[in-house]
């Protein structure tokens, strides 16, 4: 009976370990990282092409991805969120910046580390701002960005938290 | 005895006087053509004479008349005082009654299995009977939502609300140039999470930096 307790015990120790791993980490700062994908979809008449290349995003079979008969994969990295954001909006927050096919730059902001296990992030596109997106995500859940003009089509951006 | 058994039960019922108008005449009609039934008749007649007079004995010597009145009597004084106490009622009026609670215990049933039926019948059909009152719902795909106005571009920011409490929230989307959507992409279809796509259509703006 004292085993069978000791190893229950134990088990939800380990579990409340991994539980809060997470957690800690994230509440430590400095280990977060973001990753973001690059995709190129446009309409093909001539019939639909997917690369290889392109992970297999479950999302991408919904509207208003599933407009789109051909994507391409176009970059996929993954950025530290350590520097301080030099400009407003959310000057001095961790930020990683990204340089799009189109020319325009992305700037990925870490806002806030809830207590929901979530976070609050940001992104502007372009000078100035001129595109502005807030949203709150757990880790390893993408949001996506798109309609951003490419050739023929257009980009399609998933930015995911990474721990 | 050569009399029929039939006849014989006319007979018990002749003297007992439960026949019916065209039976008892015919059974005058035996008696007076038929010896036997006559004799058979008489017989049953001192029989019951022997039976009542025995009866009346015994009840008079139980007492039974006086306990009948008795019983009466307290009916009569009874009221009705409390939850142990009977109304006593005639048998028809409280057979009339006893019929018309039956009634409507049959009319509740019916209902009641007709209500079923209905519920089986929609139920099998895919719909439930509240759904089909009430206004049908989208289909469970991508529902577009425009935060900032779809012509004239908006450098406000536009306050969306939350799909979903544990994935995917959009707080704020904004552009100064472009056309914004939102799309909110629900879970469960392919296995995707709930997620949300902000859709910035810049080709008004010329796709420029």
């Amino acid at each position: 009976m004292i085993a069978r307790r000791r190893f229950v015990a134990l088990a939800v120790g380990v579990a409340a370990m991994a539980w809060s791993l997470p957690r800690v980490t994230s509440a430590q700062g400095g280990k977060l990282h973001v990753e973001i994908l690059v995709l190129y979809a446009r309409k093909d008449p001539g019939g639909g092409h997917v690369d290889p290349q392109v992970p297999k995003i479950p999302q991408l079979s919904q509207a208003p991805f599933s407009d789109f008969n051909t994507y391409a994969f176009v970059d996929r990295k993954t950025l530290s969120l350590d520097a301080p954001k030099a400009t407003d909006p959310w000057k001095g927050k961790p930020t990683a910046t990204y340089a799009l096919a189109t020319g325009k730059s992305l700037d990925v902001v870490l806002l806030e580390d809830r207590t929901d296990k979530r976070f609050k992030m940001g992104a502007v596109i372009g000078q100035d701002a001129a595109d502005r997106v807030r949203w709150i995500a757990p880790p390893n859940e993408p949001f996506f960005i798109a309609g951003q003009s490419y050739k023929d089509g257009i980009l399609v951006i998933g930015i995911t938290l990474r721990p | 005895m050569s009399l029929p058994h039939e006849t014989m039960i006319d007979l018990m019922a002749y003297a007992d006087g439960e026949l019916e108008a065209d039976a008892r005449a015919r059974v005058d009609e035996l008696l007076r053509t038929n010896d036997e039934a006559r004799r058979v008749l008489d017989a049953m007649g001192a029989l019951g004479d022997v039976v009542r007079e025995g009866a009346d004995a015994r009840a008079e010597a139980a007492g039974i008349d006086e306990i009948a009145e008795e019983v009466i009597t307290r009916i009569e004084r009874a009221e009705p005082t409390g939850k142990g106490t009977q109304i006593v009622v005639p048998i028809a009026e409280a057979r009339a009654s006893r019929e018309g609670r039956g009634g409507r215990v049959a009319v509740a049933i019916a209902v009641f299995a007709l209500a079923a039926g209905v519920f089986l019948v929609l139920r099998s059909n895919g719909t439930s009977p509240v759904a089909d009152n009430a206004p049908h719902e989208p289909p469970p795909v991508v529902q577009p939502v425009s935060p900032s106005a779809p012509v004239a571009p908006s450098a406000v920011p536009a306050e969306v609300a939350a799909a979903d409490d544990d994935g995917v929230d959009l707080e704020e989307v904004s552009s100064t140039k472009n056309k914004v959507n939102v799309f909110f992409m629900p879970s469960g279809n392919a296995g995707a999470a709930a997620s949300v796509v902000v859709w910035i259509d810049d080709r008004r703006a010329g796709g420029g930096k």
